[in-house]
């Protein structure tokens, strides 16, 4: 049974999720408490994003530039965020019977991995993982040096070129939001249902429940789940994902992975080589005698 | 649809062992030919000044292997290595006063000090040219130490060593046409710090007895010999 | 009335004697108007001005530098390769040093200036490509340690390398001064640093290879692999090698007229000698990129002209001059030593852009070219850097045949000299 965008599940089975999760309606009382339990039990929040729910109104970045003090984005989809729209949305056009209306729409954002590539790339430490969930920036820290762009496998991090104080520009989860017990803009913003904020283990759960529930309207994979080791967003859809755009090369450990034999040889080398280089330099060293210890006239 | 399965990890293990040994065998028949001494080839002369061409003012006699900073090694039937300084550094310091040598059982640096000679209180230091233990010294220096002068590569020998690493020295010191060639472009440097009248007088045959380098710099002649037989 | 015979303390007076004595060092030397000094101040002024709008207009008025390309020219060659090349320093410190290779001796002082300036000059054109170059300081000063980052670890490891070099370089400035007890006391320190820099240089040579570990979907897989760091730092040796050649030949070419006979054919030992370690080195990386590339399966990647290039880079730039630099050694010919070296600089400098720049986000839709400001500042830099290393080189004891406070002696011009005798 195919799904249209917007119809389908009723209205009753999403509330009574969210209800389920101790919330009521739009409105979210997500208290600084809940958010350090989260934290404590390494259960972050994130965002569900099913796709099949998605109409393409882009709401959701009119609302986040609208928080984010940025201009208000041109109404086209996009394939890709900029240094000026930190959500884009992107219109595929897909051919696939589970697909009724012959077009996807997929939020593009930041995913908030788990274990980032770019906080792991920032040498000052600018680009942090927040045990809540949010990868944040910190303009007090940042060199501009661009590593967290380079290590990103996403590409996440843009980079303002044309600023002479240039900030990196992507999604941060809206924290300073969730800090103060509010649901990102975005995911508030969202009239067709689409976005679905909470605790990841919990969002696991719903996505495997409507996979399982409805086969035949969704690809049996959830985007994210352990793509780069696992990311904050996740992602249902009804076609394989490599169809939306996304990329199909992804490491299924975390990108960090990939640096930690080497930065943990360091302090190998650091051992090993020293005494070597002595152990040589005195089996080579060459003495003399002093010459003049010779007669003289 | 599914997850992909996982890679094998030890897919080319076979390959990649079977190129290390490769590798080793290359290294393993390619390292004689990598560490033999390669052969002297003709090195171009520096230019002399004014397009004057070098006139054999300084000797050099065969067998013998000459180190950069004028002293020779001469290989001997016993297997030891006898030493002394050459033709150049003679006529350069003059006649010496007295010569400091090691003592038997000094050991010995390329490059290092090896002897001291001395004119009226200042001192040039001569360069060893091979690693090795000294075991006899020429003691008709002590009497007559004007023996380097008349006989540089004869009786006025300087010391016999035992070399300790004689094959990797030999691979910085000069042989026979190649040490002819250096001798003549060290006469052109030394050229260079002359005048004419100076230079004709050299050509004639007549040395200074008080040594080249002191005709050159006066007072200030150990230093001009030091920098010369520095090596 | 001033009291005449107070007396100053010997401190003081040494210290006027030094003062007094940089000042009169700080005039130029030589003719100012030549080809070479117009061409490189035409550069540095250029480059002054086009700093002045970078930073005032942000990265992208002066570069062609995008979301998809983050680092361009100026970390791809400056930094990437500059570093690589300046590697000669840690090579033959080691040989002289730990080795006690004494042959390699004279070249120790110039190569580690050359090594210092190059740090100094490439890790500070890398300040220049820094968005927000104030907070540079971040990561030095305890403020906020990003320690899981290879940056991080670059970064700390460049600052300490330069110290440890300018000990190793600091007893020829004391010997320039005329400070004979501080020379000696710096030379006592000599071992300790070359140790520590050799360490540091292993570490951050390959490091710079380890800085693009996690962009693996973003490298063409035939220049990505886990062993990135090890083929950086095998290349660093042949590359910093074929430097001190290069530069060899032409600061002997600009110097000779100082130079003696004994220095001339010491030299051609030098060159010939390190002939062979560079064609092992090469040698070796062939190998190593050998085991690379089946243990990655690179065959299925040899398209679409990649391959081409790749095999390019490998056989014209590595194997080629590997083989020149093996008949360099065999036939002592320093003039094909010199050859091989640029070869090998090239090849050095295809495989870092590849890596960096290249061969980076091989399906983007538009591929960076660097601007041709960009390449007016790389030179422009590397101007600054020879007109230093200039300065330094005329006036302190750093190439091996001038002796500490050169002076030319002068002959003795008309005069007789005495005592003559007919040898016989």
């Amino acid at each position: 049974m195919t799904t249209a965008p917007g119809q389908g599940r009723s209205a009753c089975d999403r509330r009574g999720f969210l209800r389920a999760l101790g919330v009521c309606g739009a409105g979210l009382a997500l208290s600084p408490a809940a958010l350090a339990q989260a934290q404590a039990e390494g259960n972050p929040y994130g965002v569900l994003v099913d796709t099949t729910q998605c109409v393409g109104c882009r709401t959701c970045t009119r609302v986040c530039a609208e928080g984010h003090g940025l201009p208000v984005p041109e109404d086209v989809c996009r394939e890709r965020t900029t240094e000026r729209q930190l959500t884009v949305v992107d219109g595929r056009a897909v051919a696939d019977p589970r697909v009724d209306t012959g077009a996807v729409f997929v939020k593009r954002q930041c995913l908030h991995c788990l274990q980032p590539a770019c906080a792991s790339a920032c040498l000052t430490r600018a680009m942090y993982k927040h045990d809540a969930g949010p990868v944040t920036w910190d303009k007090g820290k940042c060199m501009g040096c661009r590593y967290c762009m380079v290590s990103c496998p996403f590409d996440m991090p843009k980079f303002e070129y044309h600023s002479a104080a240039p900030h990196i520009r992507k999604c941060d989860l809206c924290a300073d939001r969730l800090a103060a017990g509010e649901l990102p803009r975005c995911v508030a913003g969202c009239e067709a249902g689409a976005l679905t904020f909470g605790r990841r283990a919990d969002l696991l759960l719903e996505a495997r429940k409507r996979i399982a529930t409805e086969k035949d309207a969704y690809h049996a994979h959830i985007f994210g789940e352990r793509e780069a080791g696992g990311t904050s967003w996740l992602y249902l859809a009804a076609v394989p994902f490599d169809k939306l755009g996304f990329p199909g090369d992804l490491e299924y450990v975390s990108y960090p992975n990939l640096t930690k034999e080497f930065l943990y040889g360091v302090p190998v080398v650091l051992t090993l080589v020293p005494p070597l280089l002595l152990g040589i330099a005195k089996a080579t060293h060459r003495d003399t005698l002093p010459a003049t210890g010779g007669r003289r006239a | 649809m599914y997850d992909p399965l996982p890679v094998d990890p030890f897919m080319t293990k076979a390959a990649e062992y079977l190129l290390v040994i490769g590798f080793l065998a290359t290294l393993l028949l390619g390292w004689p030919s990598l560490a033999r001494r390669p052969a002297p080839v003709a090195t171009p002369l520096p230019a002399g000044k004014g397009g004057t061409t070098p006139s054999g003012w300084f000797a050099t006699a065969l067998e013998r292997f000459y180190h950069l900073g004028h002293a020779w090694a001469r290989p001997t039937a016993d297997g030891l290595v006898e030493i002394g300084l050459d033709d150049f550094a003679q006529k350069l310091i003059g006649k010496p006063d007295t010569i400091a040598l090691p003592q038997a059982g000094a050991q010995l640096a390329q490059g290092r000090p090896l002897a001291s000679l001395r004119v009226g209180g200042k001192a040039v230091d001569l360069p060893a040219p091979v690693d090795g233990v000294v075991v006899h010294r020429n003691d008709a220096l002590h009497d007559r130490p004007g023996l380097v002068n008349g006989d540089p590569y004869g009786a006025g020998w300087l010391v016999r060593v035992r070399p300790t690493r004689w094959s990797a020295n030999a691979e910085d010191l000069l042989q026979s046409d190649e040490a002819q060639r250096w001798m003549a472009a060290s006469e052109l440097s030394l050229q260079r710090r002359m005048s004419p009248s100076f230079g004709m007088l050299l050509q004639d045959g007549g040395v200074p007895v008080s040594g080249i380098a002191r005709a050159l710099a006066g007072e200030d002649w150990d230093r001009l010999a030091n920098e010369f037989l520095r090596g | 009335m001033r009291d005449a015979t107070r007396s100053i303390s010997p401190a003081r007076a040494e210290l006027a004697r030094v003062s007094s004595f940089l000042r009169q060092e700080l005039r130029p030397r030589g003719r100012i108007l030549t080809p070479f000094n117009v061409i490189t101040a035409t550069l540095v002024l250029a480059t002054a001005v086009i700093l002045f709008f970078r930073f005032a207009y942000g990265l992208g008025s002066v570069t062609n530098l995008n979301q998809d390309y983050p680092w361009g020219l100026w970390i791809g060659f400056d930094v990437v390769t500059g570093v690589a090349f300046a590697g000669g320093a840690y090579v033959v410190v080691f040989l002289v040093h730990v080795l006690n290779l004494e042959r390699y001796r004279p070249i120790v002082r110039v190569t580690v200036l050359n090594g210092f300036l190059a740090y100094v000059f490439y890790a500070g054109a890398l300040v220049l490509d820094l968005g927000r170059p104030w907070n540079v300081i971040n990561p030095v000063i305890g403020n906020s340690f990003g320690v899981s980052s290879v940056l991080f670890l670059v970064a700390w490891h460049f600052m300490l390398y330069m110290l440890a070099e300018l000990i190793e370089f600091s007893p020829a400035i004391a010997e320039w001064l005329g400070l004979e007890r501080l020379r000696r006391f710096l030379e006592r320190m000599t071992l300790g640093a070359v140790i520590l820099g050799i360490s540091l240089s292993i570490l951050h040579q390959s490091g710079l290879g380890a800085l693009f570990l996690m962009a693996k979907s973003k490298i063409q897989p035939l220049w990505y692999s886990e062993f990135i760091p090890i083929q950086f730092l095998v290349s660093s040796v042949f590359a910093g090698l074929s430097m001190v050649i290069f530069e060899g030949t032409i600061s002997r070419r600009v110097f000779h007229h100082r130079a003696s006979a004994s220095f001339h054919f010491s030299q051609e030992r030098i060159v010939v000698g390190l002939s062979r370690i560079c064609a092992g080195a090469m040698f070796v990386y062939l190998f190593l990129q050998a085991l690379v590339f089946l243990h990655g399966q690179d065959w299925r990647h040899l398209t679409a002209g990649w391959g081409s290039w790749y095999l390019l880079e490998n056989v014209g730039f590595v194997a080629a001059p590997c083989a020149l630099f093996a008949l360099a050694w065999r036939n002592r010919s320093t003039p094909l030593a010199r050859w091989a070296a640029v070869l090998a600089m090239l090849g050095v400098i295809l495989n870092r852009l590849n890596v960096s720049v290249i061969a980076w986000q091989p399906h983007a839709a538009v591929r960076y070219v660097p601007t041709w400001m960009e390449f007016v500042v790389t030179l422009g830099v590397i101007s600054a850097e020879i007109w230093v290393f200039r300065w330094i080189v005329n006036r302190m004891p750093v190439l091996r045949e001038e002796p500490a406070h050169a002076t030319t002696v002068a002959p003795v011009s008309n005069a007789e000299p005495t005592h003559l005798r007919k040898e016989a």
